[in-house]
């Protein structure tokens, strides 16, 4: 009888559940880069949809038929909302689109500009996409037109996109642009967005077989609206309020000769000292970054094996810093978009004053809080070359 | 009692009647003891073994007796009958013999063979002359002489094919009891190395030996086994599995709950693990019991190599124990309803490995399956030239033609292939794991993970509700013992285990239970 029960249980457990959604692997047309525009319209504006196919039998084995013919795909609908969109592209193409693999989502500028939210909440509210995705923001064009670009190199573009994206963390200062961290920063209310963008470069030499993808400058949000672009040089200091971004060779000026100290971050660390009032008056912000670094090339001829010469560097790193700091943080207080999560900070310390005072107001305070920055360098290696060749030459 | 109307009935009934009736006449003029007259001796024997060729009747004359010898020629040493029996009774021919005790006499005076015992039924007799004896009739005298003059071919010492190792002794069991009950006491020099012997089926009387060792047997563990030995009822055991199978704890689970081995090293392990050994004559397969989850595991070069890499190894097996069990069930569930699971690399070639395969994943893995099945089972069967023949047809059809035709996808391939290698790391497991896949390739093809889950929580309850002559089927894991966690998925060093054996319960109870309990016994 008790046996009975059991498998009468598992009977119903096993069917009434119904995993039915089981769909065999080549059903699946893999999305390798997801695309959105928007096009507007006479009453309503439409999102397109562009999605960048795998053409999985093109990567297969040789004996398979691989490696002939191009290996993605590029196709396009339009829709009032995301999923209509993605509805049609899977009537048209004939399988279900897999979202899970793609690598990059890119948005149009326009799109970017008109608010993304309403595009992108779909993969938001679904696990159809997945988290750590690149979301990327095309600078001049269309996310279409991004996505028809091939890169010379992978065979799928949106893994060279990957690449760089994943390689620019480590080395060359790129920020953290995923489609988590947005959703991440959308769910406050005083932070805004900052996401990484892309450009279509035309190469100017002959022998380059054609246009392909850059990472560009740095998209600065409020709320979900694009409102303006960083340069390089805007942007560099805004790295320095995440502790987390490597951030890419520092190029400092050599104090007396002509010529630059590159310099690379070993560790790094950085805490904010806030004064605030009880009556929510920010006294003052103070960013304090230490720091820990190496000297990897030089073209000044200085012998920093000397501890003057190196003292004088560290010096000079640190007013490097702090002018990219101070450049950083006036763009941004200009442009009135809380990108460095200092609104978040002030919550995790004052909890109180912040939703009493500052948090329903913080669009109007933050352009106006006086923020310093404190840097503390330690130049601790400079290699094995002590004095640089070009030493000698110059005495 | 007139025997001479018992045979004569006894004939009629033998000709005319059906096979119960003459089983119980039988049994019944067996057990009567020996008649004073050789004549009726004779007679009964020569009817009993009427159409056995071998069937050697010698008739001698000893003083005033006539007698005679009666053996099976072929299970005998006719040398030693030659010289040891017949010899020095002729020698004796014309010497008075002590006529109250002629059989003491006989055996301590004439007879040069080392082992002799007075029996006085016709079932002993019979008995004997089966296992080999020569048995001495002399007339007038109710009682008959059983010598020891057994010997057969057989195989050598040689090393089993089945239990293969690197470091450790070579030799196997054979088909012989005899030499099988000395290799072990060459491993365990131990006057308490007990061994129980019994008789089962009824037309073979096999002859299978209860090993152990007396002081660290589990006292309860021997006494179910004698029980459960003594009540077996078949007609015949030609092999250890047939005892096996009728006295294993759980005859309907696809786990086994009694081990085997063919090497007296691995028997001696388990014995002076406090186990039972059952050694069957005819069969080198020598059964132990209790034989828990664990041992699937242990392998008896763990125990002779390092502790170190033996632990290595172990984890090795455990994690094959798993890939065999649920690879192909995990393949098609993560495949058809997980593919998010998948990194996007690999789905890749996956999705571009499927591509133009006729049929669903489940499809494709069933027919590798059976295909890797039946090249299996033909290439155990076949005569030993054909092999080549086999496995060049065995790799060309799964490794490539299969796969170039389209009808197979190359990873189904190597799912199904590591599936089986890993299987074949664990050959007392093999035949529980290659049917337990079945129903996880069915849960994982129906219902994904969450089939899976359901089949893994299913088999969990089942192996721990299982119990090994009262050892749980998961010792130590459930339930837990620390202490022999030491010799599971990682052996530790011989230094670091001083109270092995530990799995004894018995070394937890006082002694005088012990007594009490084999008091109780002897009754």
């Amino acid at each position: 009888m008790r046996f009975a029960i059991l498998v009468m249980i598992l009977v119903i457990a096993l069917t009434a559940s119904g995993c039915w959604n089981q769909v065999e692997l080549e059903e699946w047309a893999l999305v390798s880069a997801i695309g959105l525009d928007i096009i507007p319209g006479e009453d309503e504006d439409l999102i397109e949809m562009t999605v960048q196919l795998i053409r999985t039998r093109h990567i297969g084995t040789p004996e398979q038929g691989g490696s002939k013919g191009s290996a993605f795909w590029t196709v396009s609908a339009t829709g009032r909302t995301t999923p209509e969109a993605a509805r049609k592209l899977e009537k048209q193409i004939g399988r279900l689109l897999f979202f899970q693999s793609a690598r990059i989502i890119v948005i149009g500028e326009d799109l970017a500009r008109a608010g993304i939210d309403i595009a992108l909440d779909w993969f938001f509210r679904e696990e159809n996409v997945r988290r750590k995705t690149w979301l990327l923001v095309a600078r001049n064009h269309t996310a279409k037109e991004t996505l028809y670009v091939p890169h010379d190199l992978e065979i799928i573009p949106a893994n060279a996109i990957d690449a760089m994206m994943a390689n620019g963390q480590h080395t060359a200062g790129v920020i953290d642009s995923t489609l988590h961290r947005y959703f991440r920063t959308r769910f406050t209310t005083t932070s805004h967005p900052m996401l990484v963008g892309v450009d279509i470069t035309t190469p100017t030499s002959a022998d380059s077989t054609g246009p392909f993808i850059t990472i560009s400058d740095i998209a600065i949000f409020k709320e979900d609206h694009l409102i303006d672009w960083l340069t390089h040089e805007d942007s560099r200091g805004v790295l320095w309020f995440f502790d987390t971004s490597q951030k890419g060779p520092l190029l400092v000026k050599c104090e007396d000769k002509p010529g630059y100290a590159t310099i690379e971050v070993l560790r790094y660390k950085r805490t904010i000292d806030m004064d605030i009032s009880d009556s929510g008056e920010i006294r003052s912000i103070i960013y304090n970054v230490k720091l820990s670094a190496r000297l990897i090339a030089q073209t000044c001829a200085i012998d920093y094996s000397n501890i003057e010469n190196l003292s004088k560097l560290e010096n000079n790193t640190k007013d490097f810093i702090r002018k990219d700091i101070d450049i950083a943080l006036k763009t941004i207080q200009e442009l009135n978009s809380d990108v460095i999560f200092l609104g978040r900070e002030i919550e995790r310390y004052y909890p109180k004053i912040w939703y009493q005072e500052l948090a329903s107001n913080w669009s109007e305070i933050f352009p106006e809080i006086p923020i310093e920055s404190r840097v503390q360098i330690d130049i601790q290696r400079i290699g094995m070359a002590f004095k640089p060749t070009t030493y000698h030459r110059e005495e | 009692m007139n025997l001479q109307r018992f045979l004569s009935a006894y004939k009629y009934i033998k000709r005319n009647s059906p096979a119960k009736e003459l089983k119980q006449a039988e049994e019944h003029s067996f057990s009567i003891p020996v008649a004073k007259d050789i004549k009726m001796t004779k007679y009964l024997l020569e009817e009993t073994f009427s159409t056995a060729n071998d069937f050697v009747i010698r008739n001698i004359k000893l003083s005033t007796h006539s007698g005679i010898l009666v053996y099976l020629d072929g299970l005998v040493n006719t040398m030693t009958i030659s010289e040891h029996i017949i010899k020095p009774l002729f020698a004796a021919q014309d010497l008075k013999l002590n006529e109250k005790q002629p059989f003491t006499q006989i055996k301590e005076s004439f007879l040069i063979a080392s082992q002799i015992q007075e029996k006085d039924t016709y079932a002993d007799a019979i008995e004997a002359i089966l296992h080999g004896n020569t048995v001495l009739f002399l007339d007038k005298i109710p009682q008959c002489l059983i010598i020891d003059t057994s010997e057969f071919d057989y195989r050598g010492v040689q090393e089993p094919a089945t239990e293969m190792v690197v470091r450790g002794p070579r030799e196997g069991f054979t088909e012989s009891l005899l030499t099988n009950m000395t290799l072990l006491r060459r491993k365990i020099n131990n006057p308490k190395l007990k061994s129980e012997q019994f008789s089962i089926g009824t037309n073979t009387n096999t002859k299978v030996l209860l090993i152990y060792l007396e002081n660290l047997v589990d006292p309860l563990v021997l006494q179910e086994a004698r029980k459960r030995l003594r009540s077996i009822k078949i007609d015949s055991v030609l092999e250890s599995g047939y005892i096996e199978e009728l006295i294993e704890d759980a005859p309907t689970s696809p786990f086994p709950t009694i081990g085997n081995t063919e090497k007296p090293d691995i028997a001696a392990g388990k014995i002076l693990e406090g186990k039972l050994v059952i050694l069957t004559d005819g069969t080198p397969i020598a059964l132990t019991l209790p034989y828990t989850l664990v041992e699937t595991l242990q392998v008896p070069e763990d125990y002779y190599s390092r502790a170190y890499y033996a632990s290595f190894i172990r984890t090795i097996r455990f994690v094959c124990l798993l890939i065999s069990l649920f690879l192909p069930g995990l393949y098609i569930a993560i495949s058809t309803f997980h593919a998010e699971m998948i990194p996007t690399d690999l789905l890749v070639t996956m999705v571009a490995a499927r591509e133009g395969i006729p049929w669903p994943v489940v499809v494709e893995v069933f027919l590798i399956w059976i295909i890797y099945e039946i090249l299996r089972e033909a290439s155990i069967r076949m005569p030993k030239p054909m092999g080549s023949a086999v496995s060049i047809v065995g790799a060309l059809v799964l490794g490539q033609a299969a796969i170039q035709a389209g009808i197979t996808s190359p990873i189904v391939v190597i799912i199904v292939s590591t599936t089986a290698i890993a299987g074949l790391v664990l050959p007392s497991q093999t035949d529980a794991l290659g049917l337990l896949r079945l129903p996880f390739v069915f849960l994982g093809a129906l219902f994904g993970f969450y089939g899976i889950m359901w089949g893994s929580l299913l088999l969990l309850t089942h192996m721990t509700s299982l119990k090994s002559f009262g050892t749980p089927y998961t010792e130590p894991f459930a339930p837990l013992d620390t202490i022999r966690l030491r010799d599971t998925f990682v052996r530790f060093p011989w230094w670091f285990m001083p109270n092995r054996p530990g799995n004894l319960k018995i070394s937890r109870r006082s002694t005088s239970l012990n007594k009490a309990l084999e008091g109780k016994e002897d009754d």
